[in-house]
């Protein structure tokens, strides 16, 4: 009796010990898929390409991993009596605990069965429960050790500029757009009087100009900077114009009644314009300061607007024109278009709409354009009227020729875009190898007959037999076999010519 | 003498007291010995193949001396008649001057009976043993006569003589409980076969077991328990001998005619539960099936042409079978 209670007793703990154990292993499954989970979380989030920001994900999660891990460990879960035989077989107990189990259940037992069960009870009483128990801790689980670890790094690093930095095509098209807005901005600096009514604008064109140096925006955020500043330019704008019609008004009103500013342009760059007209009208050269101050900084809001306008358009090139290959119009327009608005800016009074006198022609390139732009450099003549090649007419000659340095204006094909070129790749070994290997041509047609050869050999045989000492009664008999040989040969022969 | 409360571990203490003395006898030979003892505790019959000259016979003969039972040798010619070995009726007359048929016991009565080179006797002779080995009982002119328990036929045959030989029928061969192979002695064991035979050397054999006590363990071996999975095992090792079998190794497809029978189920449970007791267990272990598993079934699996030609050793399948069965427990 003593060893049946203390067999159920000893088997009732192992029992629930199999019980926690099990739990152990799905609650770390569970954080093994969790730390799994978390990672794409993170980078996701750390490049803000998440929908959810911020740790509430991270409490959404461990739901659907536990059930993940219950979904592992239900089906595979194994009655009490195969995890007894598992630890049979594992500890080599000599299958000792699962037949004791297997007989417990019996109503009678003999003197075997009991003196088994004492066996077994021993066994239980002598193995520690970290034997007997199954691992938990599996090799798969060092997965949570790398995925935690990982997770550490992640939470420390910044991953935008690793991504913006890989992006190559954009990086190397936002180079020239960085330049040409540092330009702006240091004209900007050493022009004093050209302080714009929207002064946060520089000071943010500076520090995108920064950024773009540094590698640490991507086009996407600097079209919305520049947006974003077009935007504020143009409220200033308005807002100018209203100051300016306020001013005109008041003045109107101290004066003798003239014709009243009707703005009939098109938004406010047709206002600005009548509204700058009617006042150079009504005062000629002598405009008062207050009025002139306005407009000066009207202006300086319009280029400012325009050079903004022109980045966003570049900026939309790139966009287009990011990933293809052979993308050298965007690199060159970026450059030239700096080149071009940084000639502007020198030249503040000029207007904007005048287009430069030749384009591309006086330009000095900082660098010459080779290299990752996959453009031909360009010669510093190139473009002009061809003087290069003689007897020719140089008005006729385009390409290489020496220029004229006569001024042309950009020609602009009318017709709409032909097909993209699709570049193959780089041109040269195949990848594989084909070769013929000739076979060897029959080298002659053979015209000895077999007669021929067969005759030659029975020469021989005569020449042998007189020569070699063969008992007289078998010459004949051999020289009989061979002849007969040829024989048959001829005569098949014979007989297989028509 | 008797015993009638035998624990458990007397059977392994019996086992080694009937090694001791077997030892004064035979060299070595353990595996044979030991298999022995476990036919005469399942109540099975061994047939015991090995060329001449092993010890075959002293074997049974020394085993048959130290175990208290009736010896009984028969010599199988092929002139032997099945009445050699039951017996035969035999007109009497008594003091009135009647005349009456009396039963006059052949060889068979006895208890421990070496059938010495079994196959060189007919078929017909062969098969009159065959009530005797299943049954433990003889029919004479119909009359039943039981034979005396513990019964053990050992059977000897020599694999290399095949000239005027009959090859035991399926039939027969399946009701030997084990096929026990003799294994040549090593140089050590040679050496001590030459001591023990050439020179003065008279050994005095002591019983150590009697009829009752065998009788008793017998019992006993029929209480030892085995685990469902483990009785599983032996029957997955018994489907995996048939060709048709989804369990049938790759050697049984390919050169195996047919596999083991019923009985080998019996006997692979019943040798796996004396195992546990030589080993000091109370429950039967996969181990000890497998250590069953070859004198069980070697000469039950029938090999088919190909095999018989290409001369595949029955042991490789069994061997590839246990493999595949074992290699499926933990799934």
């Amino acid at each position: 009796m003593l060893t049946e209670d203390l067999y159920l007793s000893r088997i009732t703990a192992l029992r629930r010990a199999l019980f926690r154990n099990r739990l152990m292993k799905i609650v770390l499954d569970g954080l093994f898929y969790f730390s799994l989970a978390c990672i794409p979380v993170l980078v996701l989030q750390k490049l803000a390409l998440f929908p959810l920001q911020g740790p509430l994900i991270y409490a959404l999660l461990p739901g659907p991993v536990i059930l993940l891990s219950l979904w592992r460990h239900l089906p595979r879960m194994k009655s009490f009596r195969r995890e007894l035989i598992a630890i049979d077989i594992r500890l080599d107990l000599k299958e000792r605990l699962s037949t004791a189990h297997e007989y417990h259940e019996k109503p009678e037992i003999s003197r075997i069965e009991r003196l088994l069960k004492q066996e077994a009870v021993d066994l239980l009483a002598d193995l520690r429960r970290q034997t007997i128990l199954p691992a938990i801790w599996e090799r798969r689980h060092l997965g949570l050790v790398a995925a935690a670890l990982l997770l550490a790094i992640l939470a420390f690093i910044d991953l935008k500029p690793l991504i913006w930095s890989s992006a190559g095509p954009n990086k190397a098209n936002l180079e020239p757009i960085g330049l040409k807005i540092s330009q702006y901005v240091r004209q900007k600096q050493k022009d004093k009087k050209s302080e714009t009514a929207a002064p946060a604008v520089p000071q943010q064109l500076q520090d995108l100009a920064s950024a773009i140096e540094k590698k640490t925006a991507n086009p996407e955020q600097v079209r919305e900077a520049v947006q974003r500043m077009l935007s504020d330019v143009e409220q200033e704008q308005s807002k100018i114009l209203e100051r300016l019609q306020s001013e005109l008004n008041e003045r109107e009103a101290e004066a003798p009644q003239g014709p009243a500013a009707e703005s009939t342009g098109s938004g406010i760059a047709g206002a600005m314009e009548q509204l700058v007209k009617k006042i150079q009208e009504k005062y000629g050269d002598q405009i008062p300061g207050a009025l002139s101050k306005e407009i000066v900084a009207l202006d300086q809001n319009r280029r400012l607007e325009d050079f903004l306008k022109e980045t966003a358009q570049n900026l939309k090139s790139i966009s287009g024109n990011s990933g293809k290959p052979g993308g050298k119009s965007t690199t060159e327009k970026g450059v030239v278009d700096g080149d071009r608005e940084a000639k502007q800016t020198q030249e503040p009074n000029k207007p904007k709409n005048q287009l430069p006198e030749v384009q591309g022609a006086k330009t000095t390139h900082s660098k010459p354009m080779k290299g990752d732009s996959a453009g031909q450099s360009m010669d510093p003549k190139e473009g002009r009227s061809g003087e290069g090649r003689p007897g020719k007419e140089p008005a006729a000659v385009a390409g290489r020729g020496k220029g004229s340095d006569e001024k042309k204006e950009p020609y602009t094909l009318p017709t709409a875009k032909g097909n993209i070129f699709k570049d193959p790749g780089i041109a040269g070994a195949a990848e594989s190898y084909n070769a013929h290997v000739r076979s060897l041509t029959k080298i002659a047609k053979i015209t000895t007959t077999e007669e021929q050869i067969i005759r030659a050999y029975q020469e021989e045989l005569e020449e042998t037999l007189r020569k070699e000492e063969i008992p007289v009664s078998y010459r004949m008999y051999i020289k009989r076999y061979f002849l007969n040989i040829g024989l048959r040969k001829e005569e098949k022969g014979n007989d297989s010519d028509p | 003498m008797t015993a009638t409360h035998e624990k458990p571990e007397m059977v392994k203490e019996h086992f080694e007291s009937i090694s001791r003395e077997l030892a004064k006898v035979i060299v070595g030979q353990k595996t044979l010995i030991k298999d022995l003892f476990i036919c005469l505790l399942c109540g099975g019959h061994a047939l015991i193949e090995g060329v001449p000259g092993l010890g075959k016979t002293l074997t049974v003969k020394t085993l048959s001396r130290i175990l208290d039972l009736k010896y009984s040798r028969i010599q199988f010619t092929p002139d032997l008649m099945p009445a050699d070995i039951l017996g035969t009726n035999i007109v009497n007359q008594d003091d009135k001057g009647n005349r009456y048929f009396e039963f006059y016991r052949g060889p068979i009565f006895g208890q421990v009976i070496l059938a010495d080179e079994i196959n060189r006797a007919s078929p017909k002779t062969q098969s009159a043993m065959l009530e005797a080995m299943q049954e433990e009982r003889v029919t004479v002119f119909g009359a039943e006569y039981l034979l005396e328990p513990p019964f053990i036929v050992l059977a000897t045959q020599n694999p290399l003589e095949m000239e005027g030989t009959y090859p035991l029928p399926e039939a027969q061969i399946d009701r030997f409980f084990f096929k026990l192979k003799v294994e040549y002695p090593t140089p050590q064991e040679l050496g001590e076969i030459l001591e023990k035979t050439t020179e003065h050397y008279q050994p005095e054999l002591q019983t150590v077991l009697h009829a009752e006590q065998i009788l008793e363990m017998k019992k006993m071996v029929k209480q030892v328990p085995i685990a469902s999975h483990v009785k599983e095992y032996a029957i997955r090792i018994i489907l995996a001998t048939h060709p048709a079998n989804e369990w049938a190794a790759d050697k049984t497809k390919q050169f195996v005619r047919y596999g083991a029978s019923p009985r080998a189920v019996q006997a692979l449970v019943m040798a796996g539960k004396v195992l546990a007791l030589l080993k000091g267990r109370y429950n039967v272990a996969f181990e000890d099936i497998r250590e069953a598993a070859k004198p069980t079934l070697r000469h039950r699996i029938i090999m088919n042409l190909k095999g018989e030609a290409e001369g595949i050793d029955v042991d490789d399948i069994v061997e590839e079978i246990l493999v595949k069965v074992t290699g499926e427990l933990g799934k």
